[in-house]
């Protein structure tokens, strides 16, 4: 059964219906050579993973868990994209991309883009639809691997940020200083996973880019607010277990327990991605690096960064990565509540109540997320359309804070772990 | 003696081996329609024009860029003259723009001649040439790109 969002649905007839209206219009046909536009990409990747027992390796929030030690699921993805520009002035847009994800995700969300674009003259430019969220410099093209040196974007920065945005852009570009300027703002619903069994609706979500390029320098700076639609699924029972411990008449329980629901609930808790990114691509070198601050408390809060360094010689380039991403919520112990409840409410209970305590903290560390990884790789362009990749990624992950690799059910200790990648990036 | 002719014979051909590897065109041309009100332009301008960061003459007017199919060698060696990128950059570079919905690289053509047609019938093309194009009212050569 094909589960489709209502944005989704509504920005793929909106799309189907301007096809059928640009269609029948041809007003400068004989100046735009317009018409269909068939393209796509894809990767083939192989990964093996070295890390602790039961854990899983994830590109992204998204993906399923798999605990085999070699997969393929981990960067192997085929995308289309159709493009429809029947005038100069109007262009309709539509990718997918076929990946393995994770139980939670919809059918609905292989569709990438689907969007109408609007340039009612040269410099300014509106989509409506489903459009990229646009605040990083690579969340409008993570999925294509021949676009980055990397074998995948770096993942303690990318995993967690949101994808898609149902609801519109409005860009403008200018030139000054001679350099190109281009300033957008945005506006609509998007998504993010928590892990491949939680997707989370944020809206309204809005937010403003600004970049600059010039002599092969890209500089970004982006911000964008959102909030929390809904609460996790599999946490609900735990918040409300943790609703009447928050009633009791003994104050230093109550306010434990009403601090560890406020650290797990999520709905209308209001999330802020400040960042700032500048990619350099300057004779052989490639430089990039980006860094981000999300501010979500008391549930959600981290900041992430990156810095790459590659060098080209000719069809091959060689590149080092460092990345790392922490948690700004201090990891939570369970309180002592047995002994404080057993007077109040008799062994059992409290033995119960307890209970609930070191479920909490356990869950409020599962969703916490503090490593750091080097990586090391080559690209070897093979030709103009295929590019080929070796990346070895070491990743020292903190102790309760390994969201990225497990859902655990207790403590979990520092840990590392080692993945060694091969993939093979085409367009057609 | 005969080991010197020898080797003057091998290195001979070897030259005249490495002179006919070399691409039989030598620059490119730049044309666009005659009625562009365009004279000339710098090879920045064109360098905007075919790497999606400008969609317009500098006079204003908008512009649609022509290209020959992404395989050929003839569009690899113009984007490493025009660019200094190798054809994997340039798709690298095309990617991201393409594949982010922002813009659409130049539309191929599957040869010159073709070109020439398109850019004759369309005051708002530009387009390149491997040779000089033949004396024509209604084209007008605005760049030579030394390769």
């Amino acid at each position: 059964m094909i589960r489709l969002s209502q944005s989704a649905c509504r920005a793929a007839i909106a799309v189907s219906l301007c096809l059928c209206f640009g269609a029948s219009l041809a007003q400068d046909a004989h100046a735009w050579p317009g018409g269909l536009r068939v393209s796509g990409f894809g990767s083939l990747g192989l990964a093996r993973v070295d890390a602790p027992l039961g854990w899983t390796y994830k590109r992204d929030t998204a993906q399923a868990d798999n605990l085999a030690a070699t997969r393929a699921d981990v960067d192997t993805r085929l995308g289309l994209q159709l493009n429809y520009a029947p005038t100069r002035t109007l262009e309709l847009v539509a990718q997918a991309v076929a990946a393995r994800r994770g139980p939670a995700a919809l059918d609905a969300d292989a569709l990438e883009w689907a969007f109408v674009a609007w340039r009612p003259d040269l410099d300014w430019k509106l989509r409506a639809g489903r459009v990229n969220f646009d605040a990083f410099l690579l969340s409008d093209h993570r999925n294509v691997g021949i676009a980055y040196p990397f074998a995948r974007p770096p993942v303690d920065f990318y995993a967690q940020l949101p994808r898609s945005l149902d609801g519109f852009d409005l860009s403008r570009e200018w030139r000054a200083d001679g350099a190109l300027w281009q300033g957008k703002v945005f506006a609509g619903r998007t998504y993010a996973f928590a892990d491949g069994t939680a997707r989370l609706d944020l809206s309204p979500s809005y937010g403003v880019t600004i970049s600059r390029e010039s002599e092969g320098l890209l500089l970004r700076a982006s911000g964008v607010h959102t909030r929390f639609e809904q609460e996790i699924d599999r946490l609900r029972p735990l918040l409300d277990a943790l609703d009447p411990l928050a009633a009791l008449p003994v104050p230093d329980v109550a306010e434990q327990a009403a601090q560890l629901r406020a650290r797990l609930a999520l709905r209308d808790v209001s999330l802020t991605y400040l960042s700032l990114g500048a990619r350099l691509e300057r004779g052989p070198w490639l430089v990039s690096a980006e860094a981000t601050r999300v501010s979500g408390q008391p549930t959600v809060a981290w900041r992430s960064s990156y810095v790459s360094v590659g060098r080209r010689f000719g069809a091959l380039t060689a590149y080092a990565l460092a990345s790392r991403v922490d948690a700004l919520t201090p990891a939570a112990t369970a309180p002592d509540w047995a002994s404080a409840l057993t007077p109040v409410l008799g062994p059992a209970a409290a033995m119960q109540a307890q209970g609930v305590a070191f479920a909490a903290a356990g869950a409020v560390n599962a969703f916490r997320v503090a490593q750091g990884t080097t990586a090391v790789g080559l690209r070897y362009d093979v030709d103009a359309r295929w590019a080929l990749k070796l990346q070895w990624d070491h990743v020292r992950i903190k102790a309760d804070a390994a969201r990225l690799w497990t859902a655990p059910l207790g403590p979990v200790p520092a840990s590392r772990a080692d993945v060694g990648s091969v993939v093979l990036d085409f367009v057609f | 003696m005969r080991m010197l002719r020898f080797f003057v014979t091998r290195l001979l051909g070897l030259a005249a081996a490495l002179a006919f590897a070399q691409p039989a065109w030598a620059d490119f041309y730049l044309v666009v329609h005659a009625a562009n009100p365009q004279r000339t332009m710098t090879q920045k301008e064109v360098v905007e024009l075919y790497m999606g960061r400008s969609r317009a003459f500098s006079n204003g007017q908008f512009a649609i860029a022509f290209d020959l199919p992404r395989d050929s060698p003839e569009r690899a060696a113009f984007y490493q003259s025009l660019t200094g990128l190798s054809a994997a950059q340039v798709t690298s570079h095309w990617s991201r723009l393409m594949f982010s919905g922002q813009s659409m690289p130049p539309q191929a053509l599957p040869d010159e001649a073709t070109m020439i047609e398109i850019v004759r019938r369309n005051p708002s093309a530009i387009g390149w040439l491997t040779r000089e194009p033949p004396p024509d009212k209604q084209l007008r050569t605005v760049l030579v790109l030394k390769e």
